[in-house]
């Protein structure tokens, strides 16, 4: 039994050419699915509308058994660009998911400490954003993804705009975070060996269209060695390959 | 930076000789020297003299500064959030910032008559636009990504006005709040020369009257001080509002 499903998804902008073209996928719980694409190829909108921000124009998202209409605390949503109020503490920040629900109590805020913990950002709760790093403003933006304890996490490109070590860090953060809490993945990238470091199965978007998927049969836990090895670039290059339009 | 304030300390210094050897030539009508002004500056204050003006000049610029800000913040979060409002409300607001406000203060003497009224409506009505105008102009430009993450997060547009557009806002309304403060002081002085007898505008036309220049120029030196110490005050108030917004990054 798939967890998250989406059956036969469309959607156009006004006046255009459909944007996403009958998307038919299933994410079965735990898994981590990255999606990859060139840029305008539908990637970003079918993650929307998997996530509840728009509306298909026809098929339907099924989480569990029930339809997706709007944005629910079961889902977290990471965007491309950090998007933190400057005018909030990181700790705040964090918590803002929460606080637009109720108060936070000191559990919530204690969860919040801990994720910060885990992201290595334990002794900037207090700071502001424009204080920190891309990198530290990324995991920020994780953490306030996470602070609702989310079955399922959405990411589009969220490591784009980092320095490639900074971005290696964050994908074994994120890897390990996702593990301990057995999270349902869809990750958004056009990055094609970040999104086979990270997943159990790949696809490649085209015009609106899933062209190709693949299962990644990687060990687990990966760690930044496996990048180095014949099988990862092999799964690489046939990705690659597929991206091309089955030219070399 | 410690030569720019030396140097800033000597620039005035130079204008101040320069104007009293300049003054010691002219007549005290045309161009009373510093020494002479200081002199009926001091005498107005100590006599207190001044003071029923001063404070007539101030309450009318508070009560104006603070009903045409509070109407202008008001309208202008009304109109950045129901666009009915705006498309029905802009030809009219563009209409009046058209029209110079200080050139209908005759009509508001004739309305609201010599008191005070007719001068804290004038001072609230040049308040009025500039709160509006940011304010509009900040509600409406909010950074799309930051709405959308408040889509997200399932928030009502109420928590979004008032936890998203208003502090993402705040900058922009407070470079309107400044502009205002500034206009305020103007407002009130426009007013007063119109009509009234107390004040610090009408004391500057009796002073024309009596042909009694050194008086003008002290009240002139007043006005000056009353503006940048307001300035100075909501630089002061902009300053603790906007901590958070300027922190500096450093890694």
């Amino acid at each position: 039994m798939s967890y998250l499903m989406l059956d036969g998804v469309t959607y156009s902008y006004e006046d255009k050419k459909q944007i996403v073209q009958g998307i038919t996928w299933k994410i079965n719980k735990g898994e981590f699915h990255s999606l990859v694409g060139r840029s305008g190829c539908g990637k970003t909108t079918l993650l929307k509308i998997a996530a509840g921000l728009l509306q298909p124009d026809e098929g339907a998202v099924y989480l569990g058994n029930e339809k997706i209409v709007k944005p629910s605390l079961e889902i977290g949503y990471v965007f491309q660009a950090p998007t933190l109020l400057e005018w909030k503490s990181v700790m705040d920040n964090v918590l803002l998911p929460v606080s637009l629900k109720r108060k936070p109590t000191k559990e919530d805020c204690e969860r919040a400490s801990a994720l910060l913990a885990s992201m290595r950002l334990g002794d900037y709760q207090y700071h502001y954003p424009t204080e920190l790093s891309g990198g530290q403003q990324s995991r920020v933006a994780i953490a306030r993804a996470l602070i609702t304890n989310p079955s399922l996490l959405f990411l589009d490109e969220p490591f784009a705009a980092l320095d490639a070590l900074t971005r290696e860090e964050l994908q074994d953060d994120l890897l390990t975070l996702c593990q301990k809490n057995r999270m349902t993945v869809l990750f958004i990238t056009h990055d094609i060996s970040e999104a086979i470091y990270l997943s159990d199965r790949v696809a490649v978007m085209e015009e609106g269209n899933m062209i190709y998927d693949l299962e990644v049969n990687l060990p687990k836990p990966r760690t930044g060695e496996i990048k180095y090895g014949d099988s990862f670039n092999q799964l690489c290059l046939q990705v690659r390959h597929e991206m091309n339009g089955g030219r070399v | 930076m410690k030569n720019d304030k030396i140097y800033s300390i000597l620039l005035f210094l130079c204008i101040i000789i320069g104007w009293e050897l300049l003054a010691s030539r002219m007549s005290e009508l045309v161009l009373p020297a510093p020494s002479v002004i200081l002199a009926v500056l001091w005498d107005g204050l100590s006599t207190g003299y001044l003071f029923p003006h001063l404070y007539r000049t101030m309450l009318e610029i508070s009560i104006g500064l603070f009903f045409g800000s509070v109407f202008g913040l008001f309208i202008g979060i009304l109109m950045g959030e129901i666009a009915f409002l705006r498309r029905l409300l802009l030809p009219y607001v563009i209409a009046s910032q058209a029209v110079p406000k200080l050139a209908l203060a005759p009509l508001f003497i004739l309305w609201f008559g010599f008191g005070m009224t007719s001068k804290v409506v004038i001072t609230a009505l040049v308040c009025f636009f500039p709160l509006l105008e940011n304010t509009v102009t900040a509600i409406r430009q909010t950074d799309p990504k930051k709405l959308e993450l408040f889509r997200i997060l399932n928030a009502t547009r109420l928590q979004t006005l008032f936890r998203l557009k208003l502090p993402a806002s705040l900058p922009s309304i407070m470079a309107g709040f400044r502009v205002a403060v500034i206009l305020a002081v103007v407002g009130a002085v426009v007013g007063e020369f119109i009509g009234g007898s107390e004040g610090l505008g009408a004391l500057i036309i009796a002073t024309q009257g009596m042909m009694d220049t050194p008086l003008m120029f002290a009240v002139l030196i007043v006005l000056t001080v009353i503006g940048m110490i307001l300035y100075q005050l909501v630089n002061v108030v902009e300053w603790w509002l906007l901590k958070a917004y300027r922190k500096e990054k450093k890694r």
